[in-house]
């Protein structure tokens, strides 16, 4: 189960296992994304490259306007993933 | 233990609960539930990707030693893509350059042990094993 939510401080929360059968639905939110934002992993259990994809697509839109996601409360083996990747030279992770 | 899935995205959920129950089964570590996912989801995704339309199903076969856990994807249906094979992912791109095309079976070379890939008859084969620590 996934669940992607915005706050009311237009902020990102994730929830669940983000794979490649719920890219769709994380990029339908995150495309409401126009300003720097924070995105919560505090509570996501899992992502594939297919989710890394569709963070990487935002951070390549907001960045043309000089904005940027930062990524935070990220668990040890998502951190991996994202090392793995390099995706901690892209986003900026707290 | 063997399981057969449909070649689409909306067996991944499929997918995960067969891989769930063998890593409970076996009481397997988080980490390691970790790489085994994210490794079948890669090679699973990919082979749909690339032949959605292929005959048959995606086979896949767990088993468990005191030491590691053994995975073998077969499809039966496939031109040849070698999996284990090096291929360019420049990871050093900037932000604008990067694409995330080749990265999960980039990822997965990363992460598994004994990465290894056959084709005969158009049946492709991936094997790999992940130590338990």
């Amino acid at each position: 189960m996934f669940e992607i939510k915005i706050t009311d401080q237009g902020d990102v929360v994730l929830s669940g296992r983000l794979d490649a059968a719920q890219t769709d639905k994380a990029m339908e939110v995150l495309g409401r994304i126009n300003e720097s934002a924070k995105v919560d992993f505090k509570e996501l259990q899992y992502i594939s490259s297919a989710g890394l994809g569709v963070l990487l697509a935002t951070q390549k839109r907001l960045s043309q306007s000089g904005k940027r996601l930062k990524l935070i409360n990220m668990s040890k083996h998502i951190r991996d993933v994202f090392h793995f990747a390099r995706f901690d030279m892209i986003f900026e992770i707290e | 233990m063997d399981r057969s899935f449909r070649r689409t995205f909306g067996q991944l959920q499929s997918v995960f609960e067969f891989t769930n129950e063998f890593t409970q089964i076996h009481a397997i570590s988080e980490r390691v539930r970790y790489v085994l996912d994210l490794a079948v989801e890669e090679l699973f995704t990919n082979m749909v990707k690339y032949n959605p339309s292929g005959k048959g199903d995606i086979h896949m076969h767990l088993s468990f030693d005191k030491k590691e856990v053994l995975v073998q994807i077969t499809d039966p249906d496939s031109d040849p893509f070698d999996v284990s094979k090096q291929r360019s992912v420049d990871l050093k791109r900037s932000l604008e350059e990067r694409k995330p095309g080749g990265l999960g079976i980039y990822l997965v070379q990363k992460l598994v042990e004994n990465l290894q890939y056959e084709h005969q008859n158009r049946t492709s084969i991936i094997s790999f094993r992940l130590p338990l620590e």
